[in-house]
């Protein structure tokens, strides 16, 4: 109870929100998650913040074709054979128009979410019919309209997605197609439409966040951009990108697109902040410039495979958290994983369970691990700690930066922001924070501490453990550490008797100042007050503040 | 039936009204009061009220969203009567000072310094992107838990508490710059 009056009254300021922005939080709910709501990762979550605005605006849209003039704005045709584009073609187009329709029945669906209480509570499993939930569909009359809408316009549905890295993407494309550009994971579907979030420093508006969309014709997409924005306020214009592509680019006071295609797809980056918010056309053409056009018109459509797995993770991409590698606590963990990658393979035990929860009453150290569904997995568990001398842990606090610290011992990183933490009755912690670094504005950071003769099963797929090159360094309180650099992430291990330190941060590669930043960040972190692991004070999870 | 419909059976002062008003955003108004009361008890006499102070506000007042109209009352009473509940825990004496307060809705001073909190808190929300914005709202004005949040967005629990911890930082360096002391 910090200051309770100040905070109601903070809660009050809360009654004078704009509708705007109360309205979305149901349209970013409805439009993202409805009906999937498992793993999702968070880049993968894609969406829209444009699929909202196409609701929204949808008279906008219809409009916007007559605002901006097919006749003015269609290309020349000579020496084209990639088709297109202009807006009006985009927006116009059968995969947008469903998109539209599709979107617009989503807002007047279910307004009172009963149907999806429902659907939450029986489960819905269209048998036969996995394809609608691709979609977020959660009841046979979503699933019809989705249907005909499909069949108005002419449209396949997907019928299946995979989750890929952008390294694996960029693999079955062929080539690296984007430059300077931090991306999450991909969204491939069956017929090699994919989808992805990104985001890359444009000069004059920092860090700016993008979509990327390419859409095979023929399939309603789901997920694509539609039109945003006031008409009055669009400018377009022709682009011919730095590696000589030809693109459409548009701007509005709400978002930004760039757009191209082949006779096969479009191609689209989708920004979601316009001039508003201070995007040139400067800065839309330098996103361009990034994009490899090329390559992504000429490529061979990647593949989703619904018999596959949801990613490739092979063993030399994964690395253990809890130490090097002939250690006991990474050798438990190979174990288990090879464990779990050959239990249930037909999903049986896992379906019998459904959505409920497995607990084994006399055993609720297994609860600490997530895998484990059944008796024979937590057996398993057992046998493997057993054999490599571990222990299980017990429990788990949640707490506060302040807490944190005082469990640990001190304050062991000087950065500008925290998250609340996760604690173990070892000492092992996990947190997340900010830290500003000079010359490399602030980069998340997240930080595991994993403290030895304990079982964990955290690990870490960093990719191709090719690309990235390692060197010891000493940290400015004297301790020894690994530090590497990959493509976009750093990596920083220190290794002592009593525990394993990782720190890990995502950020752009190739500018001579990342190696810096790494090392610049391990002397953030004073060792010396982990490396002596304190049993921590398992006092319960701290209490949030009001504003909490 | 359509929002105008339903305001101007407000306006010319027809019951039904009421009901109109339950049959459309009734489920809504519960959601908003129960995240708040975590009482189905309470919830129902919250939203009872809501439409009687929609029936008392209506007219003059003329909603431009229903919707976020009623969500607001409901939203306000609902803290009025967590204000009650927690006051019924609170020692004797409390109590008895409190009913030495004036009727703080009355104060126009607090309304308007609300007011004004809340414009800037727009300008800060207008900073933030779509999905941060949405997420933030659910927490801090629908009042759903993280875990109903990460359910409904698709985020991991930990990824929720991360951009609501980070926001909430954010917006306190916002009011320092603007100035807004609270």
């Amino acid at each position: 109870m910090k200051d309770l009056m100040r905070c109601k009254r903070l809660n009050e300021a809360f009654s004078y929100v704009n509708d705007e922005y109360l309205d979305l939080v149901e349209l970013e709910r409805k439009s993202k998650t409805k009906g999937n709501r498992n793993k999702k990762p968070l880049w993968a979550v894609i969406g829209p913040v444009a699929a909202c605005i196409c609701v929204l605006l949808l008279p906008l849209g219809v409009l916007a074709a007559k605002w901006f003039g097919l006749w003015d704005l269609l290309l020349p045709a000579q020496d084209r054979d990639d088709m297109f584009l202009t807006m009006y073609d985009y927006v116009s187009s059968p995969e947008v128009s469903a998109q539209r329709e599709w979107e617009q029945f989503l807002v007047g669906y279910d307004r009172d979410g009963s149907v999806w209480s429902e659907a939450k509570k029986n489960g819905f499993a269209p048998e036969g019919r996995e394809d609608w939930l691709l979609y977020g569909v959660y009841s046979f009359e979503m699933g019809e309209k989705l249907d005909q809408i499909a069949e108005k316009y002419g449209l396949a549905l997907h019928t299946a997605r995979k989750e890929m890295t952008f390294k694996e993407l960029q693999d079955q494309v062929g080539g690296s197609f984007i430059a300077d550009a931090v991306i999450g994971d991909c969204r491939v579907y069956e017929n090699g439409s994919f989808h992805f979030e990104g985001s890359t420093e444009l000069e004059g508006c920092g860090e700016t966040t993008f979509e990327f969309h390419c859409t095979v014709k023929g399939t309603l997409d789901g997920t694509i951009p539609g039109w945003g924005g006031n008409p009055n306020g669009w400018e377009e214009w022709q682009y011919d990108t730095a590696c000589g592509e030809y693109t459409r680019l548009s701007l509005g006071a709400s978002c930004a697109m760039i757009l191209t295609g082949a006779s096969d797809r479009y191609l689209m980056a989708y920004v979601p902040i316009g001039y508003d918010s201070g995007i040139t056309r400067e800065n839309l053409q330098a996103l361009a410039d990034k994009i490899d056009f090329g390559i992504l018109k000429d490529m061979q459509l990647p593949k989703a495979n619904s018999e596959a797995p949801v990613t490739s993770i092979s063993n030399e991409t994964l690395i253990s958290l809890s130490g090097y590698m002939d250690s006991p606590e990474a050798q438990a963990l190979v174990e288990w994983q090879e464990f779990l990658a050959h239990y249930d393979a037909d999903h049986k035990i896992a379906d019998a369970l459904g959505n409920g929860v497995f607990v084994a009453d006399d055993r609720e150290d297994w609860g600490q691990y997530g895998q484990v569904y059944s008796y024979e997995m937590g057996e398993k568990l057992d046998e493997i700690a057993q054999k490599y001398g571990l222990k299980l842990h017990t429990e788990i606090n949640v707490i506060d930066p302040d807490e944190l610290m005082y469990r640990v011992g001190g304050n062991f990183i000087d950065c500008d922001f925290l998250t609340w933490a996760y604690i173990y009755e070892d000492g092992y912690f996990h947190v997340e924070g900010d830290v500003e670094l000079a010359d490399h504005g602030t980069i998340d950071f997240e930080f595991v501490r994993s403290v030895k003769g304990t079982f964990n099963d955290v690990f870490l797929n960093i990719g191709n453990k090719e690309d990235y090159t390692d060197w010891q360094y000493i940290t400015s309180c004297k301790e020894p550490v690994l530090l590497a650099m990959g493509p976009d992430m750093g990596l920083i291990f220190a290794d002592f008797e009593e525990c394993f330190i990782y720190v890990g941060v995502t950020f752009e590669n190739g500018n001579g100042s990342t190696k810096e930043a790494l090392q610049e960040l391990a002397d953030r972190i004073d060792f010396r007050i982990l490396k002596d692991v304190n049993i921590p004070d398992m006092r319960g999870d701290s209490e949030a503040l009001p504003e909490e | 039936m359509e929002d105008t419909e339903i305001i101007a059976m407000y306006f010319e002062r027809q019951e039904a009204a009421i009901q109109e008003t339950g049959n459309k955003y009734g489920a809504y108004l519960n959601t908003v009061a129960y995240n708040i009361l975590r009482c189905f008890d309470d919830t129902e006499e919250v939203v009872d009220d809501t439409y009687m102070a929609a029936w008392n506000k209506i007219p003059p007042t003329k909603p431009n969203s229903l919707k976020h109209f009623l969500s607001r009352i409901t939203r306000n009473l609902s803290f009025d009567r967590l204000d009650y509940r927690n006051a019924k825990k609170r020692s004797g004496l409390f109590v008895e000072l409190d009913e030495c307060i004036p009727d703080r809705r009355s104060d126009m001073e607090l309304i308007w310094e609300a007011k004004e909190i809340g414009r800037v808190l727009n300008e800060f929300l207008q900073t933030l992107d779509s999905k941060t914005c949405a997420i933030f709202l659910a927490r801090y004005y629908y009042a759903y838990s993280v875990k109903e949040i990460a359910e409904q967005y698709g985020l991991p629990e930990r990824r929720v508490k991360y951009l609501l911890e980070k926001n909430r930082n954010n917006l306190r360096l916002f009011f320092e710059k603007e100035g807004v002391m609270i």
